[in-house]
C-alpha cells in the first residue's frame, strides 16, 4: 500500500504521549503512593529500577514518526506530497507553519542541490489528526527525484526509469544546398519537445573553407523564438551582419560569405524536454551563393493548373526559393472571393507549392492569394527588399496586403 | 482650543487628499478582476503606478496588469547580495538548477521589492513563475490568483491559422515580447515573431479597453543615409529629451538609437535617429536612466562590453549617425565602461543612488546583488 495513511491511528498515538509526557510527575507521585507497600517491602532502588522497567515496556505504545509520500487516488506513480506521521505536539494549538516548516523539508535529489545549504521546496502545509502534510507549491516532476527529511530521518522518492525515444532533428529549413550570402534565418525541426534554456552553446558553424569557426553568427535572445509546442526553433542570423552599413558588419564582415562551404551543427548535448541529450549530433553542410536582393514577384510565378472534377494538386513553381513556414501560411487559393479548403504541400528546397482541395475542382477562375509579408531566405518581400536603398526609391510601408493571381480551371482543349 | 481646531483642520485636509488619492488609484484597477490568470508564460515585466506588475506572456500573446498590493514604501538600507540565486530558486520550485531560467527583473519602485520572471521546468510544458525578493533577500513567490489582473492581448496577434495535416496540424507562429515599459498611460511593447521579420512596436493604452487595441507602428533603421531595413527592438528605456517624452531602443542589428514618443501615432514608419554604433558582439542587454551630480545617465548592460555609462547630453545632442562606421571605437557618444560590473544580465534601479544586478560570470550561478551607481 503506497499511501498507507489509513492503516494507522495518529490520533490515538499523539494523545496518549501528550498525556503521558504532560503528566508525568503527578502519574510517578501516584504510581509511588500506589506502590508504596511494594516500595517498602522491596526496597527504594528495587521499586526504581521497576518503574524504569514499566516505562520502557511502555515505548511500543509510543510510536516512532515515519515519513510517508502521498499519492493521488488516481493510482498516479509521482506523489502529490509528504506526510510526516506519529509526529505530536505538545502545545494545544496548532504548530505553526514555520514549525512544520522546520519539521518536514523536502528537497530535490540533485547534485546542485544541497540540503544542508539550501532552501527547501515551498509549500503549503497542514497538521491534522494524521501527522503534518506537506504538499508543494509546484506539482513534483515525474523525472526528477526527492529527498524529505525530519530530524535525522530521511526517505526518497525515485521516479521509474522510463524508456523513451531519444530525441533528434529531423530537418534544418532551408533544405536548399545553396543559400544566399544574406541569409536571414534557419529552423531547426525536432521529433519531439526541447529544452529551451541556454540554447546557443549547443549552435555552432563552422567555416570549412577556412577551417575555422564563425563567431557569434546568430542573433542570440533572452527568450528563443520557439513554436508553441517546442519542437521548431527559429534561429535568425545576427541581422547586424547582414545589413549594409552597421557596425558588426564592417568589423568582422558577414557570417556567411559567397563561394564558400559552411556546416551548422548542432550539439548532441542539447536536452529535450524530458531531459535526455539528443540521439545524436546533426550536421547541415551548405555552400553560400551571391546575396539574394530582388523583391518577391509572385507573377512571374508559372501555375499549372489541374483538370476540372479532379482533387489533382495545383502546382505553383516559385522562381526562388521561399522561407519554408511563410510560404506554408501565405499562399492559398481563393474562389468566388473565399478561401478554398485544401491541403498546402511544399517541396523541401520550398520552390514549388502545391494544394489538393478537400472537393474537385470545377471550372471556372480562381485565384492564388499570397500575402505581401512573404519572404525568400533573405527576408525579401513582395515588392520590397530586405533593405531598401532610399536613393533608388521609397518603399517604407510594407502592409499586411495581399496579392491575387488568377488562374483558370479549363478542361483540357484538344 | 485654537491649535485644536487648526490641528483637526490639518486632519481633515490631509483625508480628504488620502482620499482623493484613493479615488485616483482606483482608476486604475477599477477594471481588474480577481481569481485565476491564464498567465502561460512570464517575460519582459516593468511596473507601472501603485505597484502595478506588467507582465509579457508570449505564449498568450497578452500583456497582463497585476495589482501586486506591495504598495508599503521601505527604505533601502542595506546592501543586497544573494549568492547563487539560480540555485535558491531550484531549490525552492523543486528542480534542478538547470531547470530554471531568469527571464527579466524588475524592482517595484515604491517597495524596493525586486520581482523575477522565471519558467520553472523544460519545454512546452515549464511553468511561469513571479518571485518577489525584498531588499533583505526574502524570496517568496507572488499569488497570482489571489490578486488583482487584467489583460491585453495583443492587437495583430498571432493569427488563428493551422498548418500541416492531421495531428500535425498547429500553429507555429508565436510573438516573443522583448521588452515592455510603461509610459504616460500607455504600455509601450516590443517583439521579435518567430516566422516574419517583423519590426513592430505597440502602444496600449492603460487601463486595457476591450475597445482600444494600441496603436502599431513599424520601426526602422537608415545606415548612411541610403539604405533602410525592418528593425526590431531588443530593449529600450523612456527618456526625456528637454521636456519631450523620447524612446531610446537598441536594435537587434546594435545601432542605439532615439525616437519621440509622440510619432507612435497609429501606423506609422518611424526610422530611429542614431546615436551610437555599439558594434559587434555587443548585445544590447538591460538599459536605466538615473541622475547623479545634476547630471543624467543612461547605463547598459551588454554582452560583451561590461556595463556603459553614457552621458545624457550626448544623447540629446547627438546629430544622428548617417556615415558609416569606419573607426574601431563605439560610434557617435562618448562613454564610459564600468569594467568592474562584467557579466550583467539584468539591472533596474534600486532607489536613486543604487542598482540592482543579475551577475553571471562565465557560466557560473548567477548572483542578485546591489551596487552604488556609478
Amino acid at each position: 500500500m503506497q499511501n498507507g495513511e489509513e492503516s494507522l491511528n495518529g490520533g490515538l498515538v499523539r494523545g496518549r504521549r501528550c498525556f503521558f509526557k504532560a503528566h508525568l510527575l503527578s502519574w510517578i507521585h501516584c504510581i509511588r503512593r500506589m506502590m508504596t507497600p511494594f516500595s517498602r517491602a522491596l526496597g527504594r532502588e528495587a521499586f526504581l529500577w521497576g518503574l524504569a522497567a514499566i516505562l520502557l515496556a511502555d515505548r511500543p505504545i509510543l510510536a516512532q514518526a515515519k515519513i510517508q509520500w502521498v499519492y493521488p487516488a488516481s493510482g498516479a506513480t509521482v506523489p502529490l506530497g509528504v506526510r510526516l506521521l506519529n509526529w505530536h505536539h505538545e502545545a494545544k494549538s496548532h504548530p505553526n507553519p514555520e514549525l512544520m516548516a522546520r519539521l518536514l523539508r523536502v528537497y530535490v535529489m540533485e547534485r546542485s542541490i544541497d540540503p544542508s545549504i539550501d532552501p527547501p521546496i515551498i509549500g503549503s502545509y497542514l497538521f491534522d489528526e494524521k501527522g503534518i502534510l506537506f504538499t508543494p507549491r509546484f506539482p513534483f516532476s515525474e523525472r526528477i527525484g526527492y529527498l524529505a527529511i525530519h530530524e535525522s530521518m530521511t526517505s526518497t522518492w525515485i521516479p521509474d526509469e522510463k524508456e523513451s525515444n531519444p530525441t533528434q532533428v529531423n530537418q534544418i529549413d532551408p533544405q536548399a544546398e545553396v543559400l544566399p550570402e544574406n541569409l536571414l534565418k534557419f529552423y531547426i525541426h525536432f521529433s519531439a519537445p526541447m529544452s529551451g534554456s541556454a540554447i546557443y552553446k549547443h549552435l555552432r558553424l563552422f567555416n570549412l573553407s577556412d577551417r575555422c569557426e564563425v563567431q557569434w553568427p546568430f542573433l542570440e535572445l533572452g527568450e528563443a523564438l520557439w513554436n508553441p509546442e517546442m519542437t521548431r526553433l527559429t534561429l535568425f542570423m545576427d541581422p547586424g551582419r547582414i545589413k549594409t552599413g552597421v557596425k558588426p558588419l564592417i568589423e568582422v564582415g558577414p557570417s556567411l560569405e559567397a563561394g564558400k562551404a559552411y556546416i551548422l551543427e548542432v550539439s548532441q548535448k542539447w536536452k529535450d524536454a524530458t531531459g535526455n541529450p539528443l540521439s545524436e549530433p546533426f550536421r547541415k553542410t551548405f555552400t553560400v551563393g551571391p546575396s539574394e536582393r530582388n523583391p518577391i514577384n509572385p507573377k512571374s510565378w508559372n501555375i499549372l493548373p489541374p483538370k476540372p472534377g479532379t482533387t489533382q494538386s495545383l502546382q505553383v513553381s516559385m522562381n526562388k526559393p521561399m522561407d519554408a513556414a511563410l510560404a506554408m501560411r501565405m499562399i492559398g487559393v481563393i474562389h468566388d472571393g473565399q478561401p478554398l479548403e485544401g491541403t498546402p504541400w511544399l517541396n523541401d528546397e520550398a520552390t514549388i507549392w502545391r494544394f489538393e482541395p478537400a472537393a474537385p475542382w470545377k471550372e471556372g477562375t480562381y485565384g492564388l492569394r499570397v500575402e505581401s509579408l512573404i519572404e525568400d531566405l533573405a527576408g525579401n518581400n513582395i515588392g520590397k527588399t530586405f533593405e531598401v536603398d532610399i536613393q533608388e526609391t521609397i518603399q517604407r510601408r510594407i502592409v499586411n496586403a495581399s496579392v491575387i493571381i488568377p488562374f483558370s480551371i479549363q478542361p483540357k482543349t484538344p | 482650543m485654537r491649535s485644536y481646531s487648526i490641528t483637526l483642520l490639518w486632519s481633515l485636509l490631509a483625508s480628504l487628499i488620502l482620499i482623493q488619492d484613493d479615488l485616483n488609484g482606483s482608476e486604475w484597477t477599477r477594471d481588474m478582476q480577481s481569481g485565476e490568470l491564464d498567465l502561460r508564460s512570464a517575460g519582459s515585466l516593468a511596473f507601472g503606478p501603485e505597484g502595478i506588475l506588467f507582465v509579457a506572456d508570449s505564449r498568450s500573446a497578452a500583456i497582463h496588469a497585476i495589482a501586486t498590493a506591495d504598495t508599503t514604501p521601505v527604505a533601502f538600507s542595506k546592501p543586497l547580495k544573494l549568492e547563487a540565486l539560480d540555485r535558491q530558486l531550484a531549490s525552492m520550485l523543486g528542480v534542478p538548477t538547470e531547470e530554471v531560467m531568469v527571464h527579466d527583473m524588475a524592482v517595484n519602485p515604491i517597495s524596493h521589492n525586486i520581482y523575477l520572471s522565471l519558467s520553472r521546468g523544460r519545454g512546452p510544458q515549464a511553468a511561469p513563475v513571479i518571485v518577489m525578493v525584498t531588499p533583505a533577500g526574502k524570496i517568496s513567490p507572488l499569488e497570482v490568483t489571489t490578486l488583482q489582473h487584467s489583460t491585453a492581448l495583443l492587437p495583430d496577434a498571432p493569427v488563428d491559422k493551422e498548418v500541416g495535416e492531421g495531428r500535425r496540424r498547429s500553429n507555429p507562429r508565436l510573438e516573443s515580447i522583448t521588452d515592455i515599459a510603461f509610459l504616460d498611460g500607455r504600455v509601450l511593447v516590443a517583439g521579435l515573431v518567430n516566422e516574419e521579420f517583423a519590426s513592430t512596436l505597440r502602444a496600449i493604452p492603460f487601463p486595457f479597453k476591450q475597445v482600444s487595441a494600441g496603436t502599431k507602428v513599424e520601426i526602422y533603421h537608415g545606415a548612411h543615409g541610403r539604405f533602410e531595413t525592418r528593425s526590431p527592438v531588443r530593449t529600450f528605456v523612456p527618456f526625456s529629451i528637454g521636456d519631450q517624452p523620447h524612446l531610446l531602443a537598441a536594435y537587434t542589428c546594435t545601432p542605439l538609437v532615439q525616437f519621440p514618443v509622440s510619432a507612435l501615432q497609429p501606423g506609422a514608419a518611424i526610422v530611429g535617429k542614431t546615436v551610437a554604433e555599439l558594434g559587434n558582439r555587443n548585445r544590447p542587454l538591460d538599459m536605466v536612466v538615473y541622475h547623479k551630480d545634476e547630471k543624467t545617465f543612461l547605463l547598459m548592460a551588454n554582452s560583451s562590453r561590461g556595463i556603459m555609462k553614457i552621458p545624457a547630453e550626448g544623447i540629446e545632442e547627438a546629430s544622428g549617425i548617417q556615415e558609416a562606421v569606419v573607426d574601431g571605437a563605439t560610434k557617435g557618444l562618448d562613454y564610459q565602461t564600468v569594467e568592474s560590473w562584467q557579466g550583467v544580465d539584468q539591472l533596474d534601479l534600486i532607489d536613486s543612488r543604487h542598482a540592482v544586478l543579475l551577475v553571471r560570470a562565465d557560466n557560473g550561478p548567477l548572483h542578485l546583488e546591489s551596487r552604488p551607481l556609478p
